[in-house]
């Protein structure tokens, strides 16, 4: 057991790495450069060689690689070109609206998928039937589009939410609530589909184990046999996806948050890149591997919590 | 199995090459550092089969008697040892040199389920390995149709896929398969162990046939001591990857030297319930221990922690083979043996 | 925009596709309407987009702007936009590059998971661990940010960023791939190709990749539908083409600002993504064959064959029974019968067995007892009278309160039987606590001594354990220990021994005899094996295509076979008694068992016995035999009774052709 978190904390770190290298190689492939960037389409070559000089770029690459890596362990990320900010105290801001949409929306997910899933596979029949197909066509729907319609419900028709916008929770609780509201029920659509499926199928195969009809020959009641017996064996493969589910709506923000105006870190990362502000790329796809690995670890450890046989490795 | 036990051994003593011989194999599992602390899968095995000679591998789940048949057909490569096909060592080939011997090394698996590829017209299976030998496409599929009619299969079967037929009639096109190429050994593993007794008894019986036919060298892999006694001349008795007895398969099977043939003969059912009462109460009162007992010692004889006869020195020294009777047996108690 | 729900399809079914399923003509999965419509749908966009500047009504920076925002007309079949311009021009002319570069994401992820997976599941785990370290890592990075600093480095070059996308995607495929070549290079038939000098290269080209077709068939369609929304997602950020050149993803971000004052704007364009996705995924199911999963449950508690029962019992209950099974039927609903007329009784203490080959309806008739048949199979006539209570047609609460109390059960394979998410003393004491109404401490204490019962020499280590950790020896144990928690009076063995070792296999049958005689069990034990039979049953029950056809003392019926399929049986078998030298031929039955439906009428063995006659053909009554036991044979004085026997086939008999080969059906009893 210690082993195996051993393992994965190396995996941790070493993805990471893996994060910032690739990101590193990635800009420096490229022919922009910072000094371009920073001094914008007006600087003539010379002085755009004068800044890249200033800002480093012409020192060899493993030299800027073991500085940035130096001021990453120190907790810093740099400064944005384009306005100068310290990249690290944008993010900091940022991390908490997208971690708590895309958490939202994982829970809710979860459990409206498992009680759909589950629903489905217990009952059969017609119900299943319409579980099965709506998830199908739920996954399969763009989510930006079913924000649009969800904005349209929610907030036009009926006024009862903010159709944009952000509120922090400092300022108004409340507030805060209502303006989350929207983007996670969003996430939630296609999330809860995938999770529905996922514990449909899991469940559907517990049932069908060898184990379960042991627990009928011993007269186990039914509710005992489905809710404890075999929703254990099928949770396995929800949490992992849910997991999986997680970390693609964290990469996903970038969407919900441009559609909602909301000041998450995949905003971030769109406004970089569409003014090929390196360094505040870098920052954000440093901190969002941060995010998932954390993530993953904690998934790591629930699964061995649910499975002996990882437990007892 | 109508060739007496005593002839063939005279006949392995003057035959000039045997047809497969194995050589002091040793077979690992796993890689690296780990897998060498763990006691091999085989260790040291070497036994003969001469043209024509039928030898059984018995032994338990985990014996690794399968894993003797993987390192024969170049399927697992052995730590060290050797493999000879008529002389020449088969476990350090080349694709393009194993390819030229594949015809006369070949193999009935146990499984007749998983060892048809479904989505392959029986043809198409029975006509890949003599393709791989160059015949030509016509002659190919004459063979194969000649193939299936000789394990009693009608001609036509080429066209149709597995699905189409019970598992006794995929073992016989298993069985097509390893015939087609006209081989001077097969190797059979647990090729009637899936089957249900009657067809089991279909299989047993063409497998004599086609041996005594083609003069083919069996090394036929099962558990069961009863099957190796009808298909056998000679056995070779396997646990924990070591021979613990080897010799003619009636002194085997009748007048067992070790211990553990013994307890594996005894606790092979028989189904005449006076007869079973008897074997029951002699093969409790051998006092074998369970088979989930303690790991036994590297150096010792590994069946000495279940062993009634064991002492001391069972644990201190690994038994060599040697000669009792007429069988080779690893025990330092063979003359204290009980008779069956 | 879920970038990795690969693994949601993890259940999709690694056998190949059948090739009863191949009829000639189109493929199976175009057969069903979801195949249908999403391979029409896929094609219908292609060549509609493809040839879109051929036949749209108006170029794509048309404008008209005194129509804008207008709903569907007959000038603009699906309205316009806010500048003016058709909606239906610019869909379709905007739907090449989604549909193209969600294409090249699937080759690209394929090109490199699909070798990669190939390559680690045949080299062996050193390979294997180093790629899926690797595949890990890549796993693990934010995919969708990744393209956004992607794109900042090199703007926007859809095809390359979705390319690159595929790289990155490729770890998902790499993970799913690995683990169904995984179970491909299991499968003998790739051991026999290597036997047969075939070169690596082919082996994966001939048997591994075609057994995987259906895999691949479906996580590609399924990656398809992701890569469609990428593009269009990316598009909607404005990383798509420029304007005016039109993008489903911009077209909707057009339509998101326009929501409040025009919302039919988000209507066509959103329509057509959702619905090329949704073809994508359809297209995925209907490969995959799970369109129609929903299969029904819940029909235990139906009614069953009361009526039949109350009538066709006119002779008063066996005082000496325990358990009285008559004339019991057992068929698949709407289908064939499994089991027919089958009638026999146990007297407390005794162990009977239900023996013959597989196909037989032994296991049917020994799950029937406790009601625990598969589902789409039930009894339909007789009657199972446990301690003179009628078991057929009781309600599943009352069979639940009788199952683990009086009557319990073991399973063939006692490696599954446990549950792997459970220790050992959970599921020990979980019983005892519901069935004897004792405390925590108080069952733990019983589940270690009935360990020990069931010879278990450390008790607290195996309570300690899951079931992965035990031996199939040690799990069998368990099991019987688990069997033993409500103290039935009777145990249904299943055959309890066929998956374990012969040494092991002895050790558990004398452990049921001693729980036999210690404790006055009684046991219905259903084997193949007569040896197992002979070893531990006072009575046996030969069953052959669902009927009994020869009952009586084990020792009678093995000593002195009277039908001949016994006979048959016992001559097949190669363990001959002590001092007999071994035949050189064993007697065998020509043929299969056949098929339930496809039973003859009159004698069931009629067409593979040795002595059939005329007669053999139309139905007759059993005869007694072994004084209270039976036998199903019109020929019985004939044959047994003038001492005829079963002889083996003469040398060269199973190499004559067999007369006709009938397809065997394979799918056709649930287990």
């Amino acid at each position: 057991m210690l082993a195996y978190v051993a393992r994965r904390l190396a995996m941790a770190v070493g993805t990471i790495v893996a994060a910032v290298v690739i990101s590193f190689l990635l800009v420096h492939v490229s022919d922009s450069t910072p000094g371009a960037v920073r001094l914008g389409p007006g600087a003539t070559e010379a002085q755009i060689a004068a800044e890249n000089e200033a800002l480093g770029w012409n020192r060899p690459l493993v030299v800027q690689f073991v500085d940035y890596l130096g001021n990453l362990v120190q907790g810093d990320l740099g400064t944005s070109l384009i306005d100068g900010r310290s990249i690290g105290a944008d993010l900091i801001d940022r991390v908490p609206v997208t971690a708590s949409i895309a958490f939202f929306a994982t829970v809710l997910s979860g459990v409206l998928g498992v009680l759909l899933g589950v629903t489905a596979a217990v009952r059969g029949g017609r119900l299943a039937r319409l579980i099965t197909t709506g998830s199908g066509v739920a996954l399969s729907l763009p989510a930006f589009w079913v924000g649009i319609l969800l904005v349209y419900v929610l907030a036009i028709q009926t006024g009862l939410l903010p159709a944009t916008g952000y509120v922090p929770f400092a300022s108004d609780p409340v507030g805060w609530f209502t303006s989350l509201t929207i983007p996670v029920l969003t996430l939630t659509v296609g999330g809860a589909a995938i999770i529905a499926r996922t514990a449909n199928a899991g469940m559907r195969e517990a049932l069908a184990q060898e184990h379960i009809r042991t627990l009928r020959a011993m007269g186990t009641p039914e509710w005992r046999i489905r809710y404890v017996h075999a929703l254990r064996f099928a949770s396995l493969p929800v949490v992992s996806v849910l997991g999986i589910q997680f970390i693609a709506l964290f990469g996903g923000s970038v969407i919900i948050e441009n559609l909602f105006a909301l000041p998450g870190l995949g905003q971030a990362g769109q406004f970089a890149a569409a003014s090929s502000d390196i360094p505040a790329l870098i920052g954000v796809v440093v901190v969002a591997t941060v995010v998932v690995v954390l993530t993953n670890l904690l998934l790591d450890l629930l699964v061995a919590a649910l499975d002996p046989k990882v437990r007892t490795a | 199995m109508t060739a007496p036990a005593d002839t063939t051994s005279a006949a392995r003593g003057t035959a000039a090459t045997p047809a497969l011989e194995i050589r002091d194999l040793v077979v690992r599992y796993g890689s690296g550092r780990k897998a060498k602390r763990l006691p091999p899968a085989i260790d040291g095995v070497g036994f003969d089969i001469a043209p024509g000679e039928t030898v059984g591998l018995v032994g338990e789940s985990g014996s690794g008697k399968s894993t003797i048949g993987k390192a024969v057909l170049g399927l697992h490569p052995p730590a060290s040892g050797a493999v000879r096909l008529h002389g020449q060592d088969v476990t350090r080939l080349s694709l393009k040199q194993r390819t030229s011997l594949a015809a006369d090394l070949r193999v009935v698996f146990q499984d007749p389920y998983s060892s048809l590829n479904p989505a392959r017209t029986i043809g198409q299976t029975l006509v890949e390995p003599l393709r791989l030998m160059g015949v030509g496409a016509a002659e190919a599929l004459v063979r194969a149709r000649k193939g299936l009619e000789s394990v009693g299969l009608p001609a036509d079967a080429v066209d149709r896929f597995p699905s189409q037929f019970s598992g006794g009639q995929r073992q016989r096109i298993a069985i097509a398969r390893a015939l087609v190429c006209d081989p001077k050994v097969v190797v059979l593993d647990e090729p009637v162990s899936a089957l249900d007794l009657s067809t089991q008894a279909q299989v047993l019986n063409l497998l004599a046939d086609l041996r005594d036919e083609h003069g083919l060298a069996f090394l036929f892999i099962a558990h069961d001591l009863g099957v190796v006694r009808f298909l056998a001349q000679r056995v070779v008795v396997l646990y924990r990857g070591q021979i613990m007895e080897t010799g003619p398969v009636e002194s085997v099977t009748q007048r067992p030297r070790h211990p553990y043939t013994v307890a594996l003969t005894a606790a092979a059912p028989v189904p005449r319930p006076a007869e079973q009462a008897a074997r029951r109460a002699a093969r409790e009162a051998l006092g074998v221990g369970s088979a989930g007992s303690a790991q036994p010692a590297a150096a010792g004889c590994p069946f000495a922690p279940r062993c009634p006869l064991a002492t001391g020195i069972c644990v201190e020294q690994r038994p060599p083979l040697r000669l009792v009777d007429d069988s080779l047996t690893a025990c330092h108690h063979a003359e204290r043996v009980p008779a069956l | 925009m879920s970038v990795l729900p690969l693994d949601a399809a993890d259940d999709v079914a690694t056998a190949p596709v059948a090739p009863g399923r191949r009829r000639r003509g189109l493929p199976y999965f175009l057969r069903r309407p979801g195949g249908i419509f999403g391979a029409a749908w896929l094609v219908f966009m292609l060549v509609a987009s493809l040839t879109a500047p051929l036949w749209r009504p108006y170029g794509v920076a048309e404008q008209d702007l005194g129509d804008r925002l207008s709903l569907p007309s007959g000038e603009h079949w699906l309205g316009t936009d806010p500048l003016g311009r058709d909606l239906l021009s610019r869909i379709f002319s905007a739907g090449t590059e989604p549909l193209l570069a969600a294409a090249v994401t699937v080759l690209v992820a394929f090109g490199i998971g699909l070798p990669l997976a190939l390559i680690a599941a045949e080299r062996g785990r050193r390979v294997e661990r180093v790629i899926s370290r690797v595949t890990e890592v890549f796993l693990a990075l934010p995919a969708t940010i990744l393209l956004l600093a992607v794109i900042g480095v090199i703007g926007v070059r859809t095809y390359i960023i979705m390319a690159i996308l595929g790289v990155m995607i490729s770890a998902a495929v790499y993970r799913v791939m690995l683990g169904v070549a995984q179970s491909v290079r299991q499968r003998l038939y790739i051991d026999a190709a290597r036997v047969n000098g075939l070169g690596s290269l082919r082996v994966n080209a001939v048997h591994v990749l075609p057994s995987m077709a259906t895999v691949v068939a479906v996580q590609a369609a399924q990656l398809y539908g992701i890569g469609l929304l990428i593009v269009a997602g990316l598009a909607f950020l404005g990383f798509g083409p420029a304007e005016p050149e039109p993008s489903w993803g911009f077209m909707i971000q057009d339509a998101s600002s326009y929501v409040f004052n025009a919302p039919w704007l988000m209507v066509p364009t959103g329509l057509v993504l959702a619905l090329t996705v949704v073809a994508a995924n359809e297209l995925a199911d209907a490969i995959a064959g799970k369109a129609s999963i929903a299969r029904t449950r819940g029909r235990r508690n139906r009614p069953l064959a009361r009526a039949v029962a109350a009538a066709g019992s006119p002779a008063p209950p066996d005082p000496g029974a325990i358990l009285e099974v008559r004339d019991l039927d057992v068929s698949v609903d709407d289908g064939p019968a499994l089991v027919t007329g089958v009638s026999f009784a146990l007297a407390p203490g005794r162990v009977l067995g239900l023996v013959g080959e597989s196909g037989c309806g032994k296991t049917m008739t020994a799950r029937s007892l406790m009601g625990l048949l598969p589902d789409g199979v039930s009894v339909t006539g007789g009657s199972i009278l446990w301690r003179g209570r009628e078991l057929v047609g009781l309600p599943e609460k009352e069979l639940s309160a009788i199952r683990g109390r009086e009557i319990a059960m073991i399973s063939q394979e006692p490696m599954v039987a446990l549950d792997p998410m459970f220790s050992v003393s959970y599921q020990l004491t979980q019983p005892l606590r519901r069935i004897r109404g004792v405390g925590r401490a108080e069952a733990r204490a019983i589940a270690a001594q009935l360990l020990q019962q069931v010879g278990i020499v450390d008790p607290d280590r195996v309570l300690r354990s899951y079931p992965h950790q035990l031996s199939g020896g040690m799990a069998q144990r368990v099991a019987i220990a688990l069997a033993l928690t409500g103290q039935p009076e009777l145990l249904i063995a299943d055959e309890p021994t066929t998956a374990l070792d012969v040494t092991v296999q002895a050790e558990i049958l004398t452990l049921l005899r001693s729980l036999v005689r210690d404790t006055g069990l009684s046991v219905v034990i259903v084997s193949h094996d007569l040896g197992v039979v002979a070893d531990i049953c006072d009575d046996v029950a030969v069953m052959y295509a669902g009927q009994v056809v020869e009952s009586g003392t084990a020792a009678r019926v093995l000593e002195d076979p009277t039908h001949p399929y016994t006979m048959a049986l016992l001559g097949a078998n190669p363990h001959v008694a002590d001092g007999d030298p071994v035949p050189s031929r064993l007697a065998s039955i020509p043929g299969t068992v056949p098929a339930p439906g496809d039973w003859p009428t009159g004698c069931r063995f009629a067409t593979r016995c040795q002595f059939v006659r005329d007669e053999c053909t139309t139905p007759f009554p059993a005869l007694p035999a072994h004084g209270g036991g039976s036998v199903l044979c019109i020929r019985v004085h004939e044959v047994h009774d003038a001492g005829i026997r079963w002889s083996a086939e003469p040398v060269g008999a199973e190499l004559a052709p067999e007369a006709a080969i009938e397809p065997v059906p394979t799918a056709g009893v649930p287990r």
